[in-house]
């Protein structure tokens, strides 16, 4: 039943297995002539709106369709697959070849990568999420190109798109498709992280028609190349005060003049795309060349500064999957005293983990898009910030696990090696940030699931006023939550699901008892909020996981009956760690490390180093 | 044992007999007294020095000197009882009173074996009791200064004393206590203390400031300063936070510079003065935690352009710097103003005002009179506006 619900849409043709067999055999290929530009097929109408897949699995309002995992439809899938393919070719070509950065800008070029993100009124692509995630995923394989395209192209011109003016779209888009223009952000101060308060670039109203720019903005990426900056800056009234939440972003073109670019910071890896300062000295801009209203775009700043908007999924995935398949082969090839290195189980283990780990990073990533493609308005936030950590920590842990695999080997001046642990760290570093994402994530749940039971946390915390309530309640959990999913996937997968239930069951337990004992100071207590976004990733990841399996196991993909088996199993060890997580949290910070944490930490903040004697001290 | 003895010499002195001799009876109070009271015995008379101790150089090596010539003159030991208390008194004068070889030579003095009890009663009528009372007079000055014992001191006292002893005990009791004590000053200032009245200073700055991670101790030359009388140091201490603080305060308030208050740093006594503006007024809010409908998400959702409370707004006012100059002069306190300029340019519109209890123009000393300063500034008057 289950394949023939998949075979009556069957527009899939294994597009994973495909792409692979094209780059091991490394067909020669000549570019076509672009004599046209392409177009593609006009996105499928999206459903209307509705809630999220994990916010309706932790409220327990599952219905079918948050069981089916997306696809792309045709024949907008067969169009794009035209179009993506020879990008791919290319891609593959260039790996582990000297080729200049200008040629291969160039060529991506030709082959219209510059022309994505642009709307079909201003003569472009306009690829939907899930496309551009493969799209980025494949652009990867050279890590800089996939940094160069998110931060010079894809990022800026998604905010020029969203905020911009019809004459601002007009006037920059096509020169950015033509590479007149390549954009950039300039949002970060002082220090690299999400401090608004630090933000001292000023603009002020030089005439009717335009405005005076002085700062300096510093981690600017590709800031020597780019020549159109997207500068937040703080506005000056005409009275001279400074309001602290008046920021305007304002597009500033090179040409406007008085703007230098001071500093060119040294990092380990990332060398194609080298971050600088940017300094503004009386820089005029015209005032049509202003975002929004002057003043109003605080809310476009916290947009953009909102954890799991970096689209840094699929660097992640290629990073690692290139990774994998750089060292396999040296792995079976080492040998161990007398033995072969791949022959071990623990060396089979850790590259199982490896390996587990990509499956679970694409199932959620193509999941998160798929369902922001599918749905209008779909507010899916959640979702991305979970991928994108989940992606990017696994991610660097996952290369760290394997270059001690590898061992000396690895510390040797072999490039590969190194340059992918490096840009697996940049992701963690430079482009995201874990507290924030945590943050973010744990405390929108816990607003989500306060406003359900507001009347309960209430009556719980006075317990004295509502006694007969609280007796009731110790006897009955009626926020259990069921789900009822069993028609929905194929049946192999019920044990899994049952431990999905439990998993959101005691996820749910943990929250409620934290709103008891905390209330609404929950908010404050960042380490628990740790332990829930913990939790959640790997309830989500769990889920993004069933369901994938699900799907292969319905439609006869290849390797999907081990696909099942693995999944199941896997399910079974995260209900293990989102129980002992659950533990930790009942178990409250005076018995869970956490006060002994906090306290160590403000001894040694006082001594301002590692304050504990040496066991070798000798006090007479 | 001790009270045994006391309530025994008591008894004795009321004796008729004694009584009708006076001088023995004063003999008999005043070694009973452990010469505590009738004459201190901390304080070495200055006029008469003893011939032993009356040398040029009074450094440890001479002192050791006058030990080792002590013990080969007088190898029967007659009047090393004397000796060893004479040599305390002069330990301080000799520098030597941090010094554990210095207690461990004057330990040496005592013949090894002759003073170990040999039999239960010896030990219950506390044997050679002049003998230990000295010996235990060596520790109790270790103890004033200090000197944790090692083991040689240990091994040493077993050999004259033997182990049943009040010496041992007491010896014992500081091997369980000095070493606790000693790692338990937060603000561990290096021994032997220093006598540069800046390194003191930074020391006492940074003591007082530690109550702020973010604290910054800088110091200052007043040569820099344009106008400046003195030619001395200033040690400032402001933290980020304070400088968040100071940076919106408004301009039509003064601001106000008090002091000198008082820090103790080891041995030393030091004046600092403070930076001071009025208590903001901040407006209470007390939280409804009991409500977890419509939380806001922090950073995003929930803003907060305001200066965060900090640990420097106290009751009496807002704390925004400290300074301890090497003058402590009025002029040297307006040439820190002058430098904390150059970092807080706010400070050149705000009207300052300097409220001191006195002013002290000598240099800040740090010889034994120092603490006779908490005498002359608890009188003082508030001056100067």
């Amino acid at each position: 039943m289950f394949s023939q619900k998949f075979l009556q849409n069957n527009k899939i043709s294994s597009l994973k297995c495909s792409n692979i067999i094209k780059r091991y055999l490394k067909e020669a290929i000549t570019l076509p002539p672009l004599s046209q530009e392409t177009k593609l097929t006009i996105l499928r109408k999206q459903k209307p709106e509705r809630k999220s897949f994990l916010r309706a699995l932790i409220l327990g309002e599952v219905d079918s369709e948050t069981f089916i995992y997306p696809e792309l439809a045709s024949p907008r899938y067969e169009d794009y697959c035209k179009w993506i393919n020879p990008i791919e070719n290319y891609m593959s070509n260039c790996v582990n070849k000297n080729i200049d950065k200008r040629e291969i800008l160039d060529n991506i070029r030709e082959l219209e990568v510059f022309r994505t993100h642009i709307d079909d009124k201003y003569f472009g692509l306009t690829l939907s999420n899930t496309e551009t995630l493969q799209l980025v995923e494949i652009l990867s394989n050279l890590p800089w190109l996939g940094t160069y395209v998110l931060k010079n192209h894809i990022i800026p011109v998604e905010v020029i798109n969203k905020y911009g003016s019809e004459s601002q779209k007009l006037e920059y888009l096509p020169r950015i498709m033509s590479g007149d223009i390549i954009p950039t952000m300039c949002i970060y101060e002082g220090s690299y992280g999400t401090n608004v308060n630090s933000i001292k670039t000023l603009m002020m109203r030089q005439k009717t028609d335009s405005w005076v720019l002085n700062g300096e903005k510093e981690f600017v990426v590709n800031g020597i190349n780019s020549n159109l900056f997207l500068v937040f800056a703080k506005c000056i009234a005409p009275t001279g005060k400074i309001k602290p939440d008046s920021f305007s972003l304002l597009l500033v073109e090179r040409d406007f003049g008085n703007i230098s670019c001071t500093n060119v910071c040294d990092t380990i890896g990332r060398h194609e795309t080298p971050t600088c300062t940017i300094k503004f000295e009386d820089t005029v801009v015209p005032h049509k060349n202003i975002i929004g209203q002057p003043g109003g775009a605080l809310d476009i700043l916290m947009e953009y500064l909102k954890p799991g908007r970096q689209h840094i999924t699929g660097q992640a995935i290629s990073i690692l999957r290139n990774f994998l398949n750089l060292i396999i082969p040296e792995i079976i090839q080492m040998k161990h005293f007398d033995r072969d290195l791949y022959a071990f189980d623990i060396v089979k283990k850790i590259l199982g983990e490896i390996t587990f780990s990509l499956y679970t990073m694409e199932s959620m990533a193509y999941l998160t898009t798929g369902m922001i493609d599918q749905y209008e308005n779909m507010n899916a936030d959640l979702e991305q910030i979970i991928t994108e950590t989940y992606c990017a920590n696994k991610c660097l842990q996952c290369v760290q696990a394997g270059l001690q695999l590898l061992g000396a080997k690895s510390y040797m001046n072999n490039k590969s090696y190194i340059d992918a642990l490096h840009d697996a760290m940049a992701l963690t570093t430079m482009d995201m940030n874990n507290l924030d994402s945590i943050t973010y994530v744990a405390s929108s749940v816990l607003q989500l699931l306060g406003n359900k039971v507001t009347d309960h946390v209430h009556k719980k915390r006075n317990i004295f006023q509502y006694p007969i309530y609280n007796m009731i309640d110790k006897m009955i959990d009626k926020y259990a939550i069921k789900l009822n999913a069993n028609e929905y996937v194929h049946p192999s997968f019920a044990l899994t699901l049952n431990y999905l239930e439990s998993n959101i069951n005691r996820f749910k337990d943990s929250i409620l008892l934290l709103f008891e004992t905390r209330g609404s100071a929950i908010m404050e207590q960042y380490s628990d909020m740790l332990r829930i976004t913990f939790m959640l990733t790997e309830i989500y990841a769990t889920f993004a996981n069933i369901i994938r399996a699900s799907r292969s196991y319905s439609i006869g993909a290849r390797n999907s009956d081990f696909e099942k088996d693995l999944v199941t199993q896997m399910t079974y060890v995260s209900h293990t760690k989102v129980w002992l997580l659950k533990q930790e949290i009942d178990s409250t910070k005076a018995f869970n490390g956490d006060n002994c944490y906090i306290s160590a930490m403000d001894l040694t903040y006082g001594h301002h180093k590692y304050p504990l004697a040496h066991p070798l001290t000798k006090t007479f | 044992m001790n009270t045994l003895m006391r309530k025994i010499v008591i008894s004795l002195n009321k004796l008729p007999i004694i009584k009708k001799h006076a001088s023995i009876q004063l003999t008999i109070v005043s070694n009973f007294h452990n010469d505590d009271i009738l004459h201190a015995k901390n304080e070495p008379n200055v006029d008469v020095t003893p011939h032993h101790f009356n040398v040029q150089v009074k450094i440890k090596e001479t002192f050791l000197e006058i030990v080792r010539i002590y013990k080969r003159n007088d190898s029967n030991r007659k009047a090393q009882l004397e000796f060893i208390q004479t040599a305390l008194k002069y330990m301080d004068e000799f520098g030597v009173h941090q010094d554990i070889e210095a207690y461990k030579a004057l330990l040496d003095i005592f013949p090894r074996g002759r003073y170990v009890p040999e039999n239960r009663f010896q030990i219950m009528f506390y044997h050679y009791p002049k003998h230990q009372d000295t010996a235990l007079r060596i520790l109790n000055k270790m103890e004033e200064n200090f000197v944790i014992p090692d083991y040689d001191v240990q091994k040493m006292i077993l050999e004259i004393f033997g182990k049943n002893t009040l010496v041992l005990k007491k010896c014992f009791s500081m091997f369980y206590w000095l070493p606790k004590f000693s790692q338990l000053n937060p603000w561990p200032v290096p021994r032997p203390t220093p006598t540069d009245a800046k390194v003191l200073a930074e020391y006492a700055l940074k003591k007082i400031s530690s109550i702020d991670v973010q604290a910054n101790v800088t110091l200052y030359r007043t040569k820099d300063v344009p106008d400046a009388i003195d030619d001395t140091w200033i040690l400032s201490s402001m933290s980020k936070s304070q400088q968040e603080l100071l940076a919106v305060q408004p301009t039509d308030k003064s601001l106000m510079v008090e002091g000198p208050f008082s820090v103790w740093v080891a041995d030393y006594y030091l004046n600092y003065f403070v930076l001071k503006g009025d208590p903001i007024k901040r407006e209470v809010i007390y939280g409804e935690y009991d409500d977890v409908s419509n939380m806001k998400i922090p950073f995003w959702e929930r803003h907060n352009f305001k200066i965060p409370v900090t640990i420097h707004e106290q009751d009496d006012g807002v704390y925004y710097a400290m300074c301890a100059s090497g003058t402590s002069s009025k002029d040297s306190l307006l040439s820190w103003i002058r430098c904390l300029q150059k970092t807080n340019p706010i400070l050149e519109k705000i009207p300052i005002v300097f409220k001191l209890r006195s002013l002290t123009n000598k240099q800040l000393s740090i010889e034994n009179d120092t603490k006779k300063q908490i005498s002359q500034n608890a009188g003082a008057d508030t001056t100067g506006k």
